[in-house]
């Protein structure tokens, strides 16, 4: 425990000085102006340091240690078993991801409610659910993450070509709000719990998860464009 | 007025229904498969609270006091038409908000403890972290500019694509899943409003067009950078 506590306090030293330096300089020595109301901004990111060091300590005893210990459960299982269970696991976990609901949200108000909540958050899930069954059919046979990336990332520039282009920019940040907290420090462990249990120290291959869960999603989305595009062209 | 437990108790609320399906999947898993004595799973219960606590935490602080000052600074350049201060300022912002993202830390303490392949995670943050910083400089220019979105993404994941067979699995393993979590809830808040400050000065564009975009454009850099730091031999 003692190690963790000493980690995280590193850590929380090392993430966050940065920053409050550089906003400080920038209020004080650039723009010579005392904040509006320093007294919340002092209280308030006092309260952000804290909440860093515990997130980072709380996350090193729970989360992945007892993600990793799922995954080598796990890897004794049988395939037919692992990749549905893998499926739902990514569908259910991103449907809580906040920022998830948030940036539907926002695609929902800025498209003045042509684009349906629903629908974004319907397409994201499947989106992780995919790039999850994948990554763990990955894990389980062994093979090089490009075989994937590659050929995903070109078919998402293609379909970047065919779906309508006010959708292109929302479909990328669908991408980039799907690999929240819980996609690293439970998804992530649960990928390497599988592969030390299977692979040993070869255990490599239990990382790019991380990477599929953010690529899955433009490619869902940008379908879902496109078949909306069609749609609407065709009434 | 400073901190309103009203927002921490709804913050609290959102982090735990964000958990909760982990958190239940964890349940199922001690009670049918892992089975931790009692003395082991009250440490992870313990763990399971505090990162809820700490996340919330986090989130109410940053958003009540650095990421309003970042703004006000950035919307101050905004006004001013003070185009290169707004971008200096962005780039930096870009790199030690990376460097923040706890997200971004604990993937790189992971890829140490499992591989015990990193010479150092702290140079592997700090390469992400300057290819955010320079990427999304771009995502600014691009709404000074009102060029198209795919003239950034294509060619940076054609670049990132081909790299990717000049460099070992395990440093492409690591750029993409880095690049992935250098959006999170520091980088993405600022980005958004600096981003949605510069597109409502600049009259006359189509904000669904414009103001989204940024993170994919940003998320980019991380990528790019430390591909390009395998390649050149930054990490052995």
């Amino acid at each position: 425990m003692i190690d963790e506590l000493r980690t995280a306090l590193v850590e929380t030293a090392e993430g966050t000085l940065p920053v409050l330096g550089l906003i400080f300089a920038f209020q004080f020595l650039v723009l010579r102006k005392r904040p509006a109301n320093l007294r919340r901004v002092v209280i308030g990111t006092a309260t952000a340091v804290v909440g860093f060091f515990l997130f980072i300590v709380g996350a090193t005893i729970s989360f992945i240690p007892m993600g990793r210990a799922i995954g080598a459960s796990l890897a004794d299982a049988d395939m037919l078993l692992i990749l549905p269970f893998t499926f739902v696991l990514g569908a259910v976990v991103v449907v809580a991801e906040p920022a998830v609901r948030i940036l539907a949200y926002q695609i929902e108000q800025l498209s003045a409610g042509s684009l349906r909540t629903r629908f974004v958050i319907a397409a994201i899930a499947l989106g992780v659910a995919i790039a999850l069954t994948l990554g763990m059919w990955r894990v389980l046979a062994d093979f090089h993450l490009a075989y994937i990336l590659v050929p995903g990332y070109a078919l998402a520039l293609l379909l970047t070509l065919f779906t309508p282009r006010n959708f292109v920019p929302v479909s990328y940040d669908a991408g980039a709000v799907a690999t929240g907290p819980v996609a690293v420090n439970f998804v992530l462990p649960l990928f390497t719990g599988v592969a030390l249990a299977l692979w040993g120290d070869a255990a490599s291959v239990g990382f790019g998860i991380v990477a599929l869960i953010a690529l899955f999603p433009i490619i869902t989305m940008l379908l879902l464009g496109v078949v909306l595009g069609r749609r609407k062209r065709e009434t | 007025m400073s901190l309103s437990l009203r927002e921490i108790g709804r913050e609290l609320r959102d982090t735990a229904v964000a958990l909760a399906p982990a958190v239940a999947i964890i349940l199922v898993f001690q009670v049918f498969v892992v089975r931790l004595s009692a003395g082991e799973f009250g440490r992870i219960a313990l763990g399971l609270v505090l990162t809820l606590v700490g996340f919330s935490l986090f989130l109410v602080g940053a958003r009540n006091g650095l990421l309003p000052l970042g703004e006000g600074i950035g919307t101050t350049f905004v006004e001013r038409r003070a185009v290169l201060p707004l971008l200096t300022f962005g780039l930096l912002l870009g790199v030690v908000l990376t460097i923040a993202e706890p997200d971004v830390r604990l993937l790189a303490l992971q890829v140490e403890e499992t591989l015990g392949v990193l010479e150092s995670r702290t140079v592997l943050i700090i390469v992400a972290a300057a290819g955010l910083g320079i990427f999304g400089v771009f995502a600014l220019l691009r709404l000074l500019l009102g060029t198209p979105i795919h003239y950034y993404l294509i060619p940076g994941y054609l670049a990132c694509l081909v790299l990717t067979l000049f460099v070992p699995e395990s440093g492409v393993t690591m750029a993409f899943d880095m690049g992935a979590v250098t959006t999170g809830p520091m980088t993405v808040p600022f980005l958004m409003a600096l981003g949605a400050g510069t597109a409502s000065v600049l009259a006359g564009r189509d904000r669904f067009t414009s103001g989204f975009g940024i993170m994919a454009i940003g998320s980019v850099g991380p990528v790019l950078a430390i591909l390009l730091w395998n390649v050149f031999g930054g990490s052995s």
